[in-house]
C-alpha cells in the first residue's frame, strides 16, 4: 500500500507490505519524486514506532499528583467533554489569550487548523517551535525576498554546493534531496558529479567531497567574506545585482537619508584575513571557495537550521542568502528557487474575534522585534505571569522538556498552569506532567495530505493512507480540533464548520482540483488519482520558470531589508540598536556569544542531529540506535572530541567522562575523533541528557534559539 | 565469560581496522573484478547456471544506513537492546566497516558470498555450503554453534546468536513471515535475500515471463532500499547484466584480494 513517511519533514513516498493486517516492511515508492524508490534508515524504522510497547493506548486522565505516573484510561467522549469544559472556562473568564498552544508542527493542515481554532477562540498564542529550528532561514527569506519558507535547490543541475551546517546532508528534511543529487553519477547531463563541500565544526557521517571545519557560529562571517572576495575580484553577477538587488550600493531610507550599502560593508570589514578568527578558516581557503563558487556554476550555498542557530542567527542566514544573490543564482538553472505552492484554496475567512492581547512569548514586541515565534521564552513568561499567566497549555506533537533546552524552566512552568493537555502518541517527558494525554495515531495508521519539505521548488503533496487499522484507541488531532470547535459552539464552531479533518482538507484541495493540473474540479477524483500514485506533484512540463518580482518594498531582493529597518524603527530600545548598525536593514554579523567563561568552560558544544535523530519524542527505536555508525556499544551517549583536546584533558577513546555546562551536566563515552574541530565537543541530540547542557540563549532581534551558544568542560570519571 | 566477550570485541575491532586498511590499499591497487576473469562461456541472458553477485558503488553511497535497516527488517534480525549490546556486538548482516586510518568513510559490507568461501571448508557438520547459484548459505537447524566459520571468515561477516530472537516489548508483529528467525546458539549471516530470489524465480515461472536483469537489479532488500541506487544485484555469469558490466569497471575492487576468497561482492571505489 502506498503512503507517506512521517519520520521527518521530507515526507518521502513509501510502499508498505501488509500481511494479515500487520505492516511488515516499508520500502520507498518508486514513483515518488523525492525519494524515487529508496528510503533511509529512519523511514524504515517507523515499523518499530508503530509496534512500540510504550505507545499510549487510549486517552489518559491523571490520577494523583502531577508526574506521579498514575493514569486512568478514559473514553474519547470523556476526554473531549473535559477539554471543552476547560476551554469554556478559559473563555468565560474573559481572557482567551490564556490558552497557550505549543505546536510541534510548523506547517501542514493540522497546524493550519490549530491556527484557525486559536484565532477564532481569541488567543494569539499559537506558538510553533520554529525559533528552535529553521526560523533564521525563514526570516531571512521573509525580510530579503518577501516570501516565507525554506529555499529550494535545483540540485539535479547544480555543479557545486557549499553545504553549511551540521545536519543538512545527514538528517535535515532536505537531506534526501541532497543525498540523491550528490549520488547521481557523472553521466547525468551536468558533465560530472555534483561536488559537495561541507562546512561544519563536525564532519558529517555521510558522503561529501571536502570538509571545512568552521568554528561554531562562524558561518555568517564566512558568508560575508565570500561576498568580500566576490565583490573585490569582480566575480559577482553584475547584471543580476544591478537589476534585481536592492541595497548593494548606497540607498535612501524612508526619511530620505542616504545609507551605506552592502558593497561598502563587505569591502571594509570582511576581508578573509579579518574574519579568520571568527570562522577559524584560513584566508586562502575562503579565497579558493569564493573562486570555486564563481567558476563552477551553477553553484549554490545551502544551509540548514543549525548554521543560523546562534546569537547572530538572523544575520548569518541573511549573509548566506546574500552570497546566492551576488552569484545571481536565484531561480536560474541549477540555482536556488522559491518553493511553489500547489494552488490550494484558502478556507473562508474565520469568524474571529479581534485579538487584542500580545503574544505570551513576546515575538513581534520590543523583546523580540523581528521574530515570529519564540518558544524558549514561554516558560519564563508563564512562571512570572508576564505579560500574563496561562490557564491552559496544550501541547501538540511537542515535547519541550526533551526537545528544547531549559528543561527545569519548562517543568517549573508546567506546574504553574492549572490545566495541561498533550496530544502525543507517547508518554513522553512533557506528557508525563500533563493532566490529560490525547494519543494520536501514528502516520502508518492515519489519513492525511502532507506537504513535503522544499526540494526542487515544485510542489509535492503526499497522500498518507492508513496502511493498518489503528492499533489503539487514538484520534487524529485534526478530528479532535473540529470536534472541540463543535463542542464550543458560537463563532468557533462557525469558523470550523467541517464534520471531520478530511472535510477540512478537502476544502483546501478544491483549489488544486479546479486548476488545470487538477481533476476537473472534483476533489474525490483528485484523491483517487493521488491514491494511485501516492500523491500529487507538478509535472516537469508545468514547472514555472522565471524570477518574477519580489514582494518586497522595492520589488527587488533586498540585501539591506527595508522591512527590517521599518520594523525596528518603531521598536523602542531596539530602535537605538539600529542606529549603531553599520548597514541599516542588515543586522551586524557579530561574533556569536557563548554562555560560560572560557577559562572555566574551555570547549564549545556542537549539538547535532544524526541520521538516528527522530523528532516528537521517539528516541529509542532499536534499529536506529544500533546503526553501526560507531564501533563498540552503540547505546550510551557519546561525545566526539578532537585528539588535541582529548590529550589536554587526559581522555582516551572509550573513557567515561562528565560533560558540564553552566546549567547542566551529562555523562558520555569519549570518542576521540579528528572529525571534530579543535576546541569543539560534538554531541548528538536526541539521546540522554545532552539537551540539559544547552543554555537557551537567543538572537535578541529575531528570537532564534542559539543551539551554538554553550561552553562546556569535560572531566574523566570512572 | 564477560571478560572473554570483551576480548572478542577488541580483537574484532583490530581485525576490522586491519581490514579497512587493506581495503584502502586494495582500492589504490585497483584489481580487476571477478566477473572479468570468469572463464565460463556466456549462455542465454539468464542462463541455467546463475552466479549471483552484488556491486556496491562507493561513489554513490551516501552512508545513510537505509540498507542496514532494510536488511534487519526483511530478515527478522532482532536488535539486541542496550543491555546485551554492552556485552556483544549487534547483529548486522549488512554492516558498516569502520573508516580506515586516514580515511573517514564507512563502507557497507554484507557477506562477500565468496567464489571460494573459507567458512564452508571449516564447517564440521555441513551447515554452511555454497548453492548452485553461488550463494554462501547456512542451514540454521544444522548449525551446532562451534563458530569455526566465524574464525575462518576474513571479513567478520558471521554472527553468533547469543540470545533468543526478541523484539522490543516481545512484540514480533512486524516480523516478515517469509523468513524464519534464528534460534539462540547458531551462527547467522546474509543470505543475499535468497527467499526473494526464489520468489522472483517462481513468479517468473508461473507468469511464464522471462526473468530479466532489469527486474533483478534491486531484488535484495539492501539494494531495493538504497536511495542512492548504489547497490546493484544480478547474475555475474551473464555478461549482459548490469552487475557484470559494473564489475568490469576500472573502479572495481575487492576487499582483501590477497585472502584468495574471490568475493562476489564487488566495490566500485570513489572518484575524486
Amino acid at each position: 500500500m502506498l503512503s507517506i513517511c512521517g519520520l521527518c519533514d521530507a515526507s518521502c513516498g513509501i510502499k508498505v507490505r501488509v500481511v494479515e493486517g500487520r505492516a511488515v516492511k516499508i520500502e520507498g515508492n518508486p514513483q515518488h519524486p523525492v525519494n524515487r524508490g529508496g528510503l533511509c534508515s529512519r523511514g524504515q524504522a517507523a515499523l518499530q514506532a508503530l509496534y512500540h510497547p510504550a505507545r499510549v493506548r487510549s486517552p489518559l486522565r491523571r490520577m494523583g499528583g502531577r508526574g506521579d505516573g498514575q493514569w486512568k484510561p478514559i473514553s474519547w467522549d470523556e476526554a473531549l467533554g473535559e477539554l471543552v469544559a476547560k476551554l469554556n472556562r478559559v473563555r468565560a473568564g474573559g481572557h482567551p489569550e490564556r490558552l497557550v498552544l505549543i505546536d510541534g508542527e510548523s506547517g501542514g493542515f493540522t497546524h493550519d487548523l490549530w491556527a484557525r481554532f486559536l484565532s477564532a477562540f481569541g488567543s494569539p498564542n499559537h506558538i510553533g517551535q520554529e525559533s528552535a529550528c529553521a526560523a533564521g532561514i525563514g526570516l531571512a527569506a521573509e525580510y530579503m525576498q518577501g516570501r516565507t519558507g525554506l529555499p529550494a535547490y535545483d540540485l539535479d543541475r547544480t555543479r557545486f554546493v557549499l553545504a553549511m551546517g551540521t545536519d543538512l546532508l545527514e538528517s535535515s528534511g532536505q537531506a534526501m534531496h541532497f543525498l540523491r543529487a550528490a549520488s547521481a553519477p557523472a553521466e547525468d547531463g551536468r558533465g560530472r558529479r555534483l561536488r559537495v563541500v561541507c562546512v561544519s565544526p563536525r564532519r558529517p557521517g555521510c558522503r561529501f567531497d571536502e570538509w571545512i571545519a568552521i568554528a561554531p557560529g562562524g558561518y555568517g562571517a564566512l558568508a560575508l567574506s565570500l561576498c568580500h572576495v566576490l565583490v573585490r575580484d569582480g566575480l559577482f553577477d553584475q547584471d543580476f545585482v544591478r537589476d534585481h538587488v536592492f541595497g548593494f550600493a548606497r540607498w535612501q531610507d524612508q526619511a530620505g537619508v542616504e545609507q551605506p550599502g552592502f558593497e561598502e560593508l563587505v569591502r571594509a570589514a570582511y576581508a578573509p584575513d579579518k574574519t579568520k578568527d571568527a570562522t577559524g578558516i584560513p584566508a586562502a581557503t575562503v579565497e579558493r571557495l569564493a573562486h570555486a563558487l564563481s567558476e563552477q556554476r551553477p553553484a549554490v550555498v545551502a544551509s540548514d537550521a543549525s548554521a543560523a542557530a546562534a546569537s547572530n542567527g538572523l544575520a548569518t542566514a541573511m549573509a548566506i542568502a546574500a552570497v546566492n544573490a551576488l552569484l545571481g543564482n536565484l531561480e536560474c538553472v541549477g540555482g536556488v528557487r522559491r518553493q511553489r505552492d500547489a494552488g490550494l484554496a484558502d478556507w473562508d475567512a474565520p469568524a474571529a474575534d479581534a485579538i487584542v492581547a500580545p503574544r505570551i512569548d513576546g515575538a513581534g514586541t520590543a523583546a523580540c522585534p523581528l521574530g515570529r515565534n519564540r518558544v524558549q521564552a514561554v516558560p519564563a513568561a508563564i512562571t512570572q505571569a508576564k505579560p500574563y499567566s496561562a490557564e491552559m497549555l496544550v501541547l501538540h506533537r511537542a515535547n519541550p522538556l526533551a526537545a528544547l533546552p531549559g528543561r527545569q524552566a519548562w517543568a517549573a512552568a508546567l506546574t504553574e498552569v492549572p490545566f495541561v493537555a498533550s496530544f502525543s502518541p507517547w508518554l513522553d517527558e512533557t506528557a508525563r506532567l500533563a493532566d490529560l494525554v490525547l494519543p494520536e495515531p501514528l502516520p502508518l495508521e492515519a489519513w492525511d495530505v502532507v506537504i513535503g519539505a522544499p526540494t526542487t521548488g515544485e510542489p509535492v503533496l503526499g497522500l498518507r493512507m492508513p496502511v493498518v487499522a489503528p492499533l489503539h484507541d487514538t484520534r487524529p488531532a485534526g478530528d479532535v480540533i473540529v470536534a472541540l470547535a463543535a463542542g464550543l459552539g458560537g463563532s468557533v464552531a462557525e469558523s470550523l464548520p467541517w464534520q471531520s479533518y478530511q472535510d477540512a482538507v478537502e476544502a483546501r484541495l478544491q483549489g488544486l482540483a479546479r486548476s488545470s493540473e487538477g481533476a476537473d474540479g472534483d476533489v474525490k477524483s483528485l484523491l483517487a488519482d493521488m491514491k494511485e500514485e501516492g500523491g500529487w506533484w507538478r509535472k516537469p512540463a508545468n514547472a514555472e520558470a522565471g524570477l518574477g518580482a519580489f514582494p518586497t518594498t522595492s520589488g527587488k531582493f533586498e540585501i539591506c531589508s527595508q522591512a527590517i529597518a521599518s520594523r525596528l524603527a518603531g521598536a523602542g530600545e531596539a530602535a537605538q540598536a539600529l542606529q549603531a548598525w553599520p548597514c541599516k536593514g542588515l543586522p551586524p554579523c557579530e561574533r556569536p556569544s557563548f554562555s560560560g567563561a572560557p577559562s572555566e568552560f574551555p570547549l564549545l558544544l556542537v549539538p547535532y542531529r544524526p541520521i538516528q535523530f527522530v523528532e516528537h519524542g521517539v528516541r529509542s527505536l532499536p534499529w536506529l540506535s544500533e546503526l553501526p555508525v560507531v564501533s563498540g556499544d552503540p547505546w550510551p551517549v557519546r561525545a566526539e572530541i578532537n585528539p588535541v583536546d582529548a590529550a589536554r584533558s587526559g581522555l582516551a577513546d572509550g573513557d567515561r567522562m562528565l560533560v558540564a555546562s553552566p546549567i547542566g551536566s551529562c555523562k558520555a563515552v569519549v570518542q576521540v575523533s579528528d572529525g571534530v574541530r579543535v576546541g569543539a565537543l560534538a554531541m548528538a541530540l536526541g539521546k540522554g541528557g545532552v539537551i540539559a547542557l544547552v543554555v537557551p540563549e537567543e538572537d535578541r532581534f529575531s528570537g532564534v534559539l542559539a543551539w551554538q551558544g554553550t561552553r562546556v568542560r569535560v572531566r574523566k570519571v570512572s | 565469560m564477560k571478560r572473554n566477550d570483551g576480548d572478542a570485541r577488541d580483537s574484532r575491532r583490530k581485525l576490522l581496522a586491519g581490514l579497512a586498511a587493506s581495503a584502502a590499499g586494495a582500492m589504490l591497487g585497483c584489481s580487476r573484478a571477478v566477473a572479468a576473469r570468469r572463464t565460463e562461456p556466456a549462455t542465454a541472458p539468464i542462463g541455467p547456471r546463475r552466479n549471483w553477485g552484488l556491486v556496491i558503488d562507493l561513489d554513490r553511497c551516501a552512508r545513510c544506513g537505509g540498507c542496514v535497516v532494510a536488511c534487519q527488517q526483511e530478515n527478522n534480525v532482532p536488535p539486541l537492546g542496550p543491555e546485551a549490546a554492552s556485552r556483544t556486538r549487534p547483529i548486522h548482516w549488512m554492516d558498516f566497516l569502520p573508516p580506515a586510518p586516514g580515511s573517514f568513510a564507512v563502507t557497507p559490507i554484507p557477506c562477500m558470498h565468496c567464489q571460494d568461501p573459507p567458512c564452508v571448508k571449516v564447517c564440521p557438520v555441513g551447515a554452511t555450503y555454497q548453492t548452485e547459484e553461488g550463494i554462501t548459505a547456512q542451514i540454521w537447524e544444522r548449525c551446532i554453534g562451534c563458530r569455526y566459520c566465524m574464525v575462518a571468515c576474513p571479513y567478520g561477516r558471521r554472527y553468533f546468536n547469543w540470545s533468543e530472537p526478541r523484539w522490543p516489548g516481545d512484540d514480533s508483529s512486524s516480523s516478515n513471515p517469509d523468513v524464519a528467525p534464528r534460534p539462540r546458539g547458531v551462527v547467522e549471516k546474509c543470505t543475499l535475500c535468497h527467499h526473494r530470489i526464489r520468489a522472483a524465480v517462481e513468479r517468473a515461472r508461473v507468469d511464464e515471463e522471462p526473468l530479466t536483469d532489469d527486474g533483478l537489479r534491486r531484488l535484495p532488500a539492501c539494494a531495493q532500499s538504497c536511495p542512492a541506487q548504489a547497490i546493484t544485484f544480478g547474475d555475474l555469469a551473464d555478461p549482459e547484466s548490469e552487475v557484470a558490466r559494473l564489475a568490469a569497471s576500472p573502479r572495481a575492487v575487492h576487499l582483501l584480494p590477497e585472502a584468495g576468497t574471490r568475493p562476489k561482492v564487488i566495490y566500485l571505489r570513489e572518484t575524486k
